[in-house]
């Protein structure tokens, strides 16, 4: 490539651009939250929503229905989205690949064997030791262990990556690896094991907002409050780790130091947000690609802190657009979220990246 | 003011560099020549503490690499890699807005200063018209020049470059040796870098470190090291040096001999008469 392409595609370098894209999925996210409020099997009119939003104490049923289920998930359905587009877009950085997603650090595999076994060993201990006809099991402790499979999991890929300085490549083959054991073992321990936990099983890994509230979502606010300061501290070692080791290294950047750093607000983001709703499907891999395109469209460079807004506005308006169709497509039965993130969200990406060439 | 002191590299328990001494001067241009795989690359990246000697140390300013803080180090010492790598969709300006990096903590973003070094930067190596184009839609000598503004953002009184005119064609060659010759001159660069051609070398170097199997062969003005015997010495061919003007200045510059089609009074022998 000797010639020079340069003089045929001026980018913009002007700041409004990128504020009215912002304001208009902004624009977006507010219908569509306006929206998750108003449709499910209870259609609900704007002013009763209103009205009920308004209302101190829960009278209605309406008010019910907006407090202890609409609302809660809808914001959790956005709180999760920006989880898993940050922890993506971290990631994408630092293991320097456009494939990488929270599943390539195990974060996946860990939290879905640790929710698995636990939830066969309960019915085991219930069953067979204390002779309780009726299992019982209080899921509020599912995120908690969730979290500790999927950190233990990261935790064993960073190990196996210490010693070649956590490099991307060796960092993402361990992840592969050890991601492919655990889904392994969760396969086997449900076919081999599952008896009555098998739809709960599955359901949960298929990726679920259903049955949610406020009390899963206080889980996560700390993690997103983390999560999202850490990332907007740490955007410009990204930006340096973008780069090869050596160019990094060369411009004073401690690598392996800002790699684990970056890293662990990754694992915080993806592992809290899989505890609460399983693994979502390809939200951390699509949602910067998406945001990435969707800058190249208007014209903008590829800048950390655009990408990272970007990120955050569109992985919250993705889930939350998945998990009303999950609610009201086949109401008033439920698709799992999951499943809708990756069906909706591969076609837009397509399309942005087909026009973009 | 940059020294390696005795260091050696074995890389899986082969000697790559043994027991090699070198003293960088300030504000020459100082070129490393060689023969594949004799320990240029290595050299380089052990002054620029990329990588730990095995044995001796390499100090800047009497303190060895490894006591300096990265960010510190990086002010003073620049380095090029040979192909280095930045995701798609980074613009120019923003890569070279990277080599503020170590003058930036935490909460900083770029100030004036910065601002100014990195137009400076790209003033020149005449980049300015190109400063928001992403990387991939430049061709390769300006993707070269703007990792060069990079470096030079970083404001550092050394540059160490890796065979900095690979992949380039002979016009673009030659500007950013041009280039690198006025940053000497101008703005007082210390500046070290791995050639593969001898005679650019020879032009544009104030002094040559000849380097063959991680030991130093010869090292001194291109006069003094672009000598038929180690030319022979370090690629293994015939060549014959010729004194060339550049400017005001003369530098030996070597021609290799073809020793096959040498007229010898065993291959003049016509052609036809021998068929007969």
């Amino acid at each position: 490539m000797n010639q020079s392409f340069a003089t045929h595609t001026p980018l913009s370098t002007k700041a409004w651009p990128f504020y009215v894209l912002m304001m208009v999925l902004t624009a977006l996210l507010i219908s569509l939250f306006i929206a998750a409020l108003c449709m499910g099997s209870v259609p609900l009119s704007l002013n009763e929503v209103w009205q009920s939003l308004k209302a101190t104490a829960i009278l209605t049923s309406e008010s019910d229905i907006l407090w202890q289920l609409r609302l809660p998930r809808s914001v959790l359905a956005m709180v999760v989205g920006v989880h898993f587009a940050l922890a993506g877009l971290i990631l994408q950085a630092v293991i320097r690949n456009p494939l990488a997603d929270p599943s390539i650090l195990g974060v996946n595999g860990g939290a879905s064997l640790a929710i698995v076994l636990c939830l066969l060993a309960v019915d085991y201990v219930q069953l067979h030791l204390l002779k309780l006809s009726d299992a019982h099991f209080d899921f509020v402790w599912l995120p908690t262990i969730a979290l500790l499979g999927g950190v233990l999991a990261t935790g064993l890929v960073l190990k196996l990556s210490w010693r070649q300085q956590l490099q991307p490549n060796q960092l993402a083959l361990n992840g592969v690896a050890i991601g492919a054991v655990l889904n392994a073992l969760v396969m086997w321990a449900i076919l081999a094991w599952g008896g009555n936990r098998t739809e709960t099983s599955l359901i949960w890994l298929a990726g679920s907002l259903y049955g949610r509230d406020f009390s899963q979502l206080y889980l996560l606010l700390p993690w997103t409050f983390v999560g999202v300061v850490g990332c907007f501290l740490l955007l410009r070692h990204l930006a340096i780790l973008q780069l090869d080791s050596e160019a990094a290294q060369t411009l004073g950047l401690n690598v392996k130091r800002w790699r684990l750093v970056s890293l662990f607000i990754a694992v915080a983001l993806a592992a809290s947000a899989t505890a609460v709703t399983g693994p979502l499907g390809f939200v951390g891999l699509i949602v910067p690609h998406f945001a990435k395109a969707l800058l190249a469209r208007f014209g903008l460079g590829a800048s950390l802190p655009h990408l990272m807004i970007m990120c955050i506005l569109s992985g919250a308006a993705l889930t939350l657009a998945a998990d009303i169709a999950s609610r009201t497509l086949i109401s008033p039965l439920e698709i799992p979220t999951g499943t809708l993130t990756t069906l909706m969200g591969i076609p837009i990406l397509l399309l942005l990246i087909r026009r973009q060439s | 003011m940059l020294q390696a002191d005795k260091v050696s590299l074995n890389y899986q328990h082969k000697p790559v560099l043994q027991d090699l001494s070198v003293s960088i001067a300030r504000r020459q241009i100082t070129a490393i020549v060689g023969p594949n795989g004799s320990g240029k690359s290595t050299l380089l990246k052990l002054l620029g503490g990329l990588s730990k000697p095995s044995e001796g140390a390499v100090s800047l300013e009497q303190k060895p690499l490894y006591k300096w803080r990265p960010k510190a180090l990086a002010k003073k010492l620049a380095l090029l890699g040979q192909s280095p790598l930045a995701p798609s969709g980074m613009l120019v300006r923003q890569l070279v807005g990277h080599g503020r990096f170590p003058y930036l903590g935490l909460f900083n973003t770029l100030s004036h200063i910065d601002q100014h070094a990195i137009t400076w930067a790209l003033r020149k190596t005449q980049l300015e018209h190109l400063q928001n184009q992403p990387l991939e839609y430049l061709s390769g000598g300006e993707r070269q020049r703007a990792w060069l503004a990079m470096a030079l953002a970083q404001q550092s009184e050394i540059l160490l470059l890796d065979e900095p005119t690979t992949y380039l064609d002979l016009g673009h060659q030659f500007q950013l040796l041009d280039l690198l010759k006025q940053l000497q001159i101008h703005e007082q660069k210390t500046i070290v870098m791995v050639l593969h051609d001898i005679n650019q070398a020879s032009q544009f170097s104030d002094r040559i470190i000849a380097l063959k199997n991680g030991e130093i062969v010869a090292d001194g003005t291109p006069q003094q090291v672009v000598t038929e015997q180690i030319i022979k010495q370090l690629f293994n061919i015939d060549v014959s040096v010729v004194p060339q003007r550049y400017g005001k200045t003369t530098k030996p510059l070597c021609l290799p001999i073809d020793s096959h089609n040498q007229i010898t009074p065993n291959s003049a022998v016509p052609l036809r008469s021998a068929a007969i």
